[in-house]
Parts: C-alpha cells; sequence; structure tokens
C-alpha cells in the first residue's frame, strides 16, 4: 500500500513536469522527499534519485555538444539581387504572368538554393500550370526549408491545391491538418 | 512560185523556232526565277543549333573571386586593356574591373552592352554598378559558345545583319573582290571578257565574277566549270539584282561565303570565320584582321594562317593595298595597318575541341526531344547549365590527377581511363564533365561506360536500417562470415582485407566499408527493398535480384551514380540531372525552359540522418583522406567503391553546393590495383579542390534528435563517457535508459507538487522522454566553467 502510493506520487509528479516551462538555465531542483526514494516510469523504468548529503554544489568544466536548434540557411538573405528576383516573380504572378514568375523564381533559387520562398512560387506556378504533382513536391521541398509558419501556411495551401486538383482525400487531409496546427 | 513558198515555208519555220525558242527560254527564265526567289526569300541556310554554357551572373555578394572573374573573361575573347572605350574590352584597377560587355540577346531577354565597373572584396563581388539600369541588379556577361549540332553536309555559319558589319570590312571586299558592285546589275561585263581573254589565251586564269555571281555560284550551283553552268550563274545574277537591292545581296553574300575549314566542317560567312580566326566578335576586329578575311575569300585553305603564315599575311597585305588604292586608307592607316601581325589565335576553339563531353550530353538530351532536322538547320540557340571555369579546373584537375596515378605504375595503368561529373544537387543543374583522359572520340564515359559499383550501394542497406527504426548509427551490427543460398549457388561474400571485425557500431561498419556487415543488414530487408529503392532514386539500368547487389554488383553509368547521390546530397530529394536550361528559336521565342522538377524519394528524417553515416566514411572512414585538401569545415559525405580485383575505383561525395562522381578503370576491364579510396578519392578531391564549396547543411527535421548514445548497450551516454557516440536518432527512437556515466547529465525533475491543477499536461506534449528526462545538452552552455551545476547521480531498473 506505501509504495503503491509512492508510485502514485511519483507519477504526479511527473505530470507537473510536463507543464513547467523549460528552464532557462540549469537550476538545482529540490532534492526530493525522501518519501519518493523510487519513481516509476510508463516505461517500466524507475529511477531512484540520489538524495544524500554528499550531493553538493561546485563548479565543473562540462563542455556539452550543442543541440542544434534554428538552423541558417542559404536563403539569400545577404543578397539583394536575391530578394529582386523574389519581388519580380511575385508581381510577374500576381499579373498572371507565370512564365516570367517562374523564371525569376528559378533565377532566385540558383542564388539561395535553400529559400523556401523561390519553393513556394514554383509551386503556386506549377498549380496554375496544371502541373499539380510537381507543385506539391515543390512546396514539400520548401518546406523542408521554411522558418516561419506564415511561410509554411503558404506552402501547406499550395499542397492542399495541388492535393485537391489530383483528387488525393490523403494529402488533403494531411494539408487541412497542418493548417489547423498554424 | 516555188521557191517564194519555200522562203515563206522557212520564213514560218524560222519564226515558229523563235517564237519556240523564246517560249522555252521564258519558261526556263521562270523556273529559274521561282530557284532563285524561293531560296533567297525562304530559309536560306541551314545554321547549327548554337550551344552555350550559362551566363555569368554579376550581382552584389555573388561568389565570384576577381581570378574567375578575369578568367571567364578571356574564356569570353575580352582583351585586358588601359581603356573600356569598345565592347570587349576591360580595365584592372586594383580590386576593381571596368568592363565593357558586348550584350547579348538570350531570346526571352537581352542583356545590353554596357560598361560595368566589379569590385571585388573578400573572394566575392562586393559591389556592381552599371551604365544600364536593371530591374533585377544582376548583369549576365554572354554565354560561352561551346559548340553546335552540326548538319549532315557539315556547313556552319553565325548569321551576321549588314548594318553589324564594320564598313572596313565591306569597303575591303568591294575593292578587292567587286570594285564596281554598286554599279553594275549581277553581271559584269568587261570583268567577263577580260577573264575569256585571258583563258583563252592561257593567260593567269580569272574568275571576273561579281560579287552577286560568287553569291550565286555558292548558293545556287555546283562548283562545276561548264559553260552551261556561267550562262545560269549570269542569268542568275541578273535575276537577283533584279528582285533584290544591293544591301540584301551584301549581306546573303557575307553570311554565305566559304572561309575555312574546321576539321570536318566548313567555315562560313565572316560572323563565325572571326570567332574562328580571332575570337572575337566581328566588330571588334581592326582593319588588318578583317582585310585577312577578306582575302580569305580567294583561297581558304591557301592562306590557311596556321599551315601558310606568310603567304597569309601577304594576300592580307593586297587586300589592304587595294584598300588604299580605292582611297578606302590613307597612306598613314596603310602603314599602321600592314605592320599589325596577323594576330589570329593559337588553336581554333571553335567546334567539336571545347568541353566535347558536356556538350555529347547536351546533344543526347536534345535528340531524345528534337527532331534532327530541327537541331541542324533552324538556327536553334541552346543555353546550357555548363560552368566553364569550374570545367575547365575540373577537367585539368582530372587529367593532372589520373596521369599522376597512371606514372606511378605505368606497366598496369598506362591506359587509365575515367569519368568525372559535377552538378548542383539543389537543383540537379550539371556543372561539368568529362568522359575520357584523352581527347573526345565519342564514347564518353560519363555515360556510357556502366561498370559494377562495387561499396557505393551500401549507403542503400543502411538507409533501410535507419527507415526501420530499428538501427541507430550505433547499433551493433555484426561482420562475420556468412553463407548465403541464392539461385541453387552459394556464394560466400568476404571484406575487402578479408577477415571479420565482430560486432562493430552501425556507423563503423559504413565508414569503414565492411561487406559482412553490409550484406547481413541488407539480407535483413532483402534484395527487392534495395532494389525499389534504386529505382526510386533513378537507376535505369536493369538491376539483378542476387544478394551480391548489396555489395554493388550490378553495371552502372556515372551518371545513374550521380542521380542515386543526388537523392542523399538534398536530404531526401530527387532532382532529375540537367545539363539545358532553355531552347530558343532564331527568332528568339523560348521553345523550352527546363524548370524546376523535384520529388521525394526519402523521409527528410531518415536521409539526415543517413547524412551522418555518409559523414562519418569523411571524418574518419574510407573517405578520410579527403580532409588533407578540403576544410574539415565542410562536414563533406560520401562513399568510396572498389570492384573484384580492383578493376574499378570508384568515389561519390557532395559538399552542401557541389555533388561529384568519379569513377577509373580500364576499358579492357583489367585489374588496375587502385581501391575507391587509393584511385578515385584522390581524384575527387582534386576535382572538390578547384570549386568553391560550401559545407554540408541539410535540414535537421523535428523528428531527429542529437545524443550521445552508448555503443555497447544503445543507452543514452554523455561526451567523455567511454563508448559514447554523438549520432542523430530518430525521436522516437531516443532511448529511455542512460548508462551509469551518463545519468548525470540527464537530470530527474521529480517535481512534487500536491496541487494538481498546476501540473497539468500541456495536450501537445506526448509522453517522450523529455518529459521526464530533462536533457542537459540543451540548458547547459558549451563552457559552463563560469556556472555551476548539480551533481548527482542515481540508477535506472528495469
Amino acid at each position: 500500500m506505501y509504495k503503491l502510493a509512492v508510485i502514485g506520487l511519483g507519477l504526479i509528479g511527473l505530470v507537473g513536469c510536463q507543464s513547467l516551462p523549460t528552464p532557462e538555465t540549469n537550476k538545482a531542483e529540490p532534492t526530493p522527499s525522501s518519501e519518493k526514494k523510487e519513481i516509476k516510469t510508463p516505461s517500466g523504468v524507475v529511477i531512484t534519485p540520489y538524495d544524500r548529503e554528499e550531493i553538493q554544489r561546485k563548479k565543473m568544466q562540462v563542455v556539452i555538444p550543442e543541440q542544434r536548434s534554428r538552423q541558417q540557411f542559404d536563403d539569400g538573405r545577404k543578397l539583394p539581387a536575391f530578394k529582386k528576383l523574389m519581388q519580380k516573380s511575385q508581381l510577374a504572378y500576381k499579373q498572371g504572368q507565370w512564365n516570367q514568375a517562374e523564371a525569376a523564381a528559378l533565377q532566385a533559387q540558383r542564388l539561395a538554393p535553400q529559400a523556401a520562398e523561390t519553393y513556394l512560387y514554383l509551386a503556386l506556378v506549377a498549380n496554375k500550370k496544371n502541373k499539380p504533382a510537381n507543385a506539391e513536391a515543390l512546396a514539400q521541398r520548401g518546406l523542408s526549408y521554411a522558418q516561419s509558419n506564415a511561410m509554411k501556411k503558404q506552402l501547406w495551401l499550395a499542397i492542399l491545391k495541388a492535393a485537391q486538383q489530383q483528387k488525393d482525400p490523403k494529402t488533403i487531409q494531411q494539408a487541412q491538418t497542418a493548417l489547423k496546427g498554424l | 512560185m516555188k521557191s517564194e513558198r519555200g522562203i515563206g515555208l522557212l520564213a514560218l519555220i524560222f519564226s515558229i523556232l523563235v517564237i519556240g525558242a523564246f517560249l522555252a527560254f521564258s519558261i526556263y527564265l521562270i523556273r529559274m526565277d521561282n530557284i532563285v526567289r524561293n531560296k533567297f526569300e525562304g530559309q536560306r541556310w541551314d545554321i547549327p543549333a548554337k550551344v552555350f554554357a550559362r551566363p555569368l551572373e554579376i550581382y552584389t555578394n555573388a561568389p565570384v573571386n576577381q581570378t574567375d572573374f578575369t578568367q571567364e573573361l578571356k574564356l569570353l575573347g575580352y582583351k585586358g586593356s588601359d581603356s573600356y572605350t569598345k565592347s570587349g574590352s576591360y580595365v584592372t584597377s586594383g580590386d576593381a574591373l571596368y568592363v565593357h560587355t558586348r550584350g547579348f540577346d538570350f531570346g526571352d531577354s537581352a542583356e545590353p552592352e554596357q560598361v560595368l565597373k566589379v569590385t571585388f572584396n573578400n573572394n566575392q563581388i562586393a559591389e556592381v554598378s552599371a551604365t544600364k539600369p536593371s530591374s533585377t541588379g544582376i548583369a549576365r556577361l554572354e554565354p560561352l559558345l561551346i559548340g553546335g549540332i552540326y548538319p549532315q553536309h557539315n556547313e556552319d555559319r553565325m548569321l551576321i545583319k549588314l548594318a553589324k558589319v564594320p564598313k572596313p570590312l565591306i569597303e575591303a571586299l568591294i575593292a578587292t573582290e567587286d570594285r564596281n558592285f554598286y554599279h553594275h546589275h549581277g553581271v559584269s561585263v568587261r570583268g567577263t571578257a577580260r577573264a575569256l581573254v585571258s583563258n583563252i589565251t592561257g593567260g593567269k586564269r580569272q574568275g571576273g565574277s561579281t560579287l552577286t555571281q560568287q553569291l550565286v555560284k555558292n548558293f545556287y550551283l555546283s562548283p562545276e566549270r561548264t559553260l552551261k553552268r556561267k550562262v545560269n550563274e549570269a542569268l542568275m545574277a541578273l535575276l537577283i539584282e533584279l528582285h533584290y537591292d544591293k544591301d540584301e545581296i551584301l549581306e546573303a553574300y557575307l553570311n554565305e561565303v566559304n572561309l575555312g575549314q574546321n576539321g570536318s566542317y566548313s567555315i562560313n560567312g565572316y560572323g563565325l570565320a572571326s570567332q574562328f580566326y580571332f575570337g572575337l566578335p566581328l566588330r571588334e576586329l581592326n582593319i588588318a584582321q578583317q582585310a585577312y578575311l577578306v582575302g580569305l575569300v580567294q583561297g581558304p585553305t591557301l592562306f590557311n594562317p596556321w599551315k601558310n603564315p606568310e603567304g597569309a599575311k601577304k594576300r592580307r597585305d593586297i587586300v589592304l593595298h587595294n584598300m588604299l588604292v580605292m582611297g578606302y586608307l590613307t597612306q598613314e592607316q596603310f602603314e599602321q595597318e600592314v605592320a599589325r601581325p596577323l594576330n589570329v589565335i593559337a588553336k581554333p576553339t571553335l567546334g567539336p575541341a571545347r568541353f566535347p563531353d558536356f556538350l555529347d550530353i547536351v546533344r543526347r538530351q536534345l535528340r531524345t526531344e528534337y527532331q534532327e532536322g530541327d537541331l541542324t538547320n533552324q538556327g536553334l540557340r541552346i543555353f546550357t547549365t555548363l560552368d566553364p571555369i569550374a570545367q575547365t579546373k575540373v577537367q585539368e584537375a582530372f587529367k593532372t590527377s589520373v596521369s599522376g596515378l597512371a606514372n606511378a605504375n605505368p606497366k598496369r595503368l598506362k591506359d587509365l581511363q575515367g569519368a568525372v561529373l559535377i552538378s548542383h544537387p539543389e537543383n540537379g543543374e550539371l556543372v561539368a564533365a568529362v568522359g575520357s583522359t584523352q581527347d573526345f572520340t565519342g564514347f564518353n564515359r560519363a555515360l556510357d561506360a556502366k561498370r559494377q559499383v562495387g561499396s557505393l550501394l551500401k549507403p542503400v542497406i543502411y538507409l533501410s536500417a535507419i527507415e526501420s527504426g530499428r538501427y541507430t548509427w550505433a547499433s551493433p551490427i555484426e561482420d562475420s562470415a556468412l553463407n548465403i543460398a541464392s539461385g541453387g549457388k552459394s556464394w560466400t561474400p568476404k571484406n575487402y582485407s578479408g577477415g571479420e571485425h565482430g560486432v562493430v557500431p552501425m556507423a563503423e561498419a559504413l565508414a569503414n566499408s565492411y561487406n559482412l556487415a553490409a550484406v547481413r543488414l541488407g539480407q535483413e530487408f532483402g534484395v527487392s527493398t534495395f532494389s525499389n529503392h534504386l529505382k526510386k532514386f533513378g537507376v535505369t539500368s536493369d538491376i539483378p535480384t542476387y544478394p551480391s547487389i548489396f555489395l554493388g554488383a550490378v553495371d552502372m553509368s556515372p551518371m545513374e551514380v550521380m542521380s542515386i547521390y543526388s537523392n542523399f546530397a538534398t536530404g531526401g530529394f530527387k532532382y532529375p540531372i540537367k545539363s539545358i536550361r532553355s531552347v530558343v528559336d532564331s527568332n528568339g521565342r523560348l521553345l523550352d525552359r527546363y524548370g524546376l522538377t523535384v520529388q521525394q524519394t526519402i523521409d527528410p528524417s531518415a536521409a539526415y540522418i543517413l547524412n551522418y553515416g555518409l559523414q562519418q566514411v569523411m571524418s574518419s572512414g574510407t573517405g578520410r583522406s579527403a580532409y588533407n585538401a578540403l576544410s574539415g569545415d565542410l562536414k563533406l559525405a560520401g562513399k568510396s567503391g572498389t570492384t573484384n580485383d580492383t578493376r574499378d575505383s570508384w568515389f561519390a561525395g557532395y559538399s552542401g553546393n557541389y555533388l561529384s562522381v568519379v569513377w577509373l578503370g580500364l576499358d579492357d576491364n583489367k585489374v588496375t590495383g587502385l581501391t575507391g579510396s587509393s584511385g578515385a578519392l584522390p581524384v575527387w578531391t582534386n576535382v572538390m579542390k578547384q570549386l568553391r564549396q560550401k559545407p554540408v547543411n541539410l535540414r535537421q527535421t523535428e523528428n531527429v534528435q542529437w545524443h550521445w548514445i552508448d555503443r555497447a548497450t544503445g543507452h543514452l551516454s554523455a561526451q567523455g563517457c567511454e563508448g559514447a557516440m554523438y549520432i542523430p536518432i530518430l525521436r522516437n527512437n531516443v532511448p529511455r535508459q542512460a548508462t551509469g556515466c551518463g545519468l548525470p547529465y540527464y537530470q530527474v525533475e521529480p517535481v512534487y507538487n500536491s496541487d494538481t491543477e498546476n501540473n497539468q499536461a500541456e495536450p501537445e506534449q506526448n509522453d517522450s522522454i523529455e518529459n521526464y528526462i530533462r536533457e542537459s545538452e540543451t540548458e547547459m552552455p558549451r563552457d559552463s566553467s563560469n556556472n555551476s551545476q548539480v551533481i548527482s547521480s542515481g540508477s535506472y531498473d528495469n
């Protein structure tokens, strides 16, 4: 009975952890009470925290490999020519000049091959040119580089349209789900 | 009476004959007129398709250094000068170059002739100023002509408009070939009479033809010397003069006249002749050069500047003298021009001599999409993806490296052959291609050499393992002998160095190219999974179904290998390899633009993880010697391949912006003694060193995390712990256990709070490990010497 109570408390403690924001820096966590000798996790792993007096605070030289958080891509942000090309592509697209829009986006893609924006316009043009399979693939490729939710949304919209053109219910649903989450 | 009747009859017969002859002559004349007009007003010439390299794009922050830029200018025939008043010239001033461009019509857009100031800094273009505005901030140099698709009768020409022809050239032509051109009606009576007398009296043979007659002779008639042909020539000349004005006739002449021979095809017209002899457009020739081209009309073979330079110069001087006599040159100008050397280029660069292997790839692609006739006579312009600077550097490095290998073992390797292909993985554009260590013979090894690929296909096996979710790069796999029964036969694979390596982490098995481990793993996922992957990646060759395919017992061309590796280099996307950007017809109408097509072939998370394995090959495996010459920051990825008894030596690998495949071997398939690492890799390294590389930077998907994993147990570990590997793994595969050494880095946060309302789990979070094990990696700075942390210990029990 006592053991069950301990496990229960431990699990509640874990649930509590889930709602906590990730700490910015390392900090000492409260020493678990002696009552929580063992913590059983859902996977069956039993955690036995060390809670004795020898726990101490001291400086330690530790080099921890960096966990990548936000990658920098070759996305043309340092190239004025890239921005102008994309403006040209956008303008041509708005004016219904698909070939010009495609040509400018292609040229921009050569300058900055990892820019999600170029893939967006190439996908939009492909949809307009009735090439939905390529449009979907281009937008997927764009998603692999998209950093902002706004860009992701545009790309998913392009995928949704391509999927609708292809009458592909699975991809339609996938796109709709993704759009809801953005 | 009788005689009167007889006379009348004769008169009648005569009249009928005269009328008949007149009618027959009229019909003949009408027929001839039709011939003259049809050809003159229709398509006058079969114009071979012209193939161009990519145009160099000049814009702020473009990755082009001053050396490469100057080299491009030289390839295009620009002259370094102290002024840039003429197109085709440039001035170097410290870090800046002033270039007077020639302008170019791309069909769908035109680049104006203008002066550019290009400033360089830090190995790139820092600033561009131009005299003509650009909506994109990009200026383009004209693309380099790399060859043509020639018709059966081997004629080539580059059409020019009369307005673009320099005046001195026309004056030289008139002064030398037909001084009365603007006054006669097609035939010069005096000239013909003089020629007749000279021919009859046995004097020096004289032509006596006007420019119009010469045009007729070349344009409509056979070269035979008969009276009938001479009469036809005169009649047609008169007809042409009747229908067309002098300028039209002159323009046709300037484009028609034969001015030389380049191998098996003739050089026709002044536009092409100018490029052929001087490597410059016509308008950039000086008067002496123009005079030389005019002098060639009398006998291009006789006055060949490379075979008979003295005769060629004498002929040129005669033309210059004619110009002096006719008052087109002053005495001072004449003396200045006569003093010039011929100044022809050392070796003609037009035609099949320039980058033939790449041109062959373009030609083959075109022939699958266009009719042969369209390619050889419609004057199409083909804009390709070739980077001439990269191609020049790559082919030089390739030939130097291969000859170095051959010289080290001349007995065995004197006929060592090979191929190299370079592409941009992010759009599939082919940048350079070399298909031979010698001159092009038609056998393009980049496409035609289908050879066994050895270990190049192993990454496909490891990809299946990653995709299965059952393996990480730290997973222990067994490299031990095995025997496989297949099709009634037994196959016993062996390691290259023999022996076994026991249980090794998967990354090590790939990095060191262990055969037994690869076959064991391949067997787990099956031959069909393996061959399905290959087909998906773009392999078109037949793929056998026996297990030795795991070790690359299948014939493939370097181009097919490139297709496979492009899927790895892009993080799971296939961009078909393309060598053409667009095709424009003779009127500048865009016929085809080769857009960007892409297809996802590998889950990007699996592709990202696979990339790590290929990077391990370069950092600690069979590809590690590449880093002796290339920067470690490039995070290169690749794989070597060696076939039975070292008959084929392969290396395929990539940086962030170039994918390169190298094959070396002997055409008779004899043993070379070269492994992928000792043969193709040094060549690959040398080739890649010539190019401006960017680091590999695949997108790390949200489904991939980096962790320290213990190679013995597969549990979480930490840096510094024995047997720990820092590897990317699928989020769902992150272990939930840690080794004793690694555990301190995974703090437990069992914060107990009785207020359960504050401990509600966020709906988006799942029960992954982050919920109860906090990764110290994300929260600890790289150097935490000034920080303090809780040192704790504990244990995990299952």
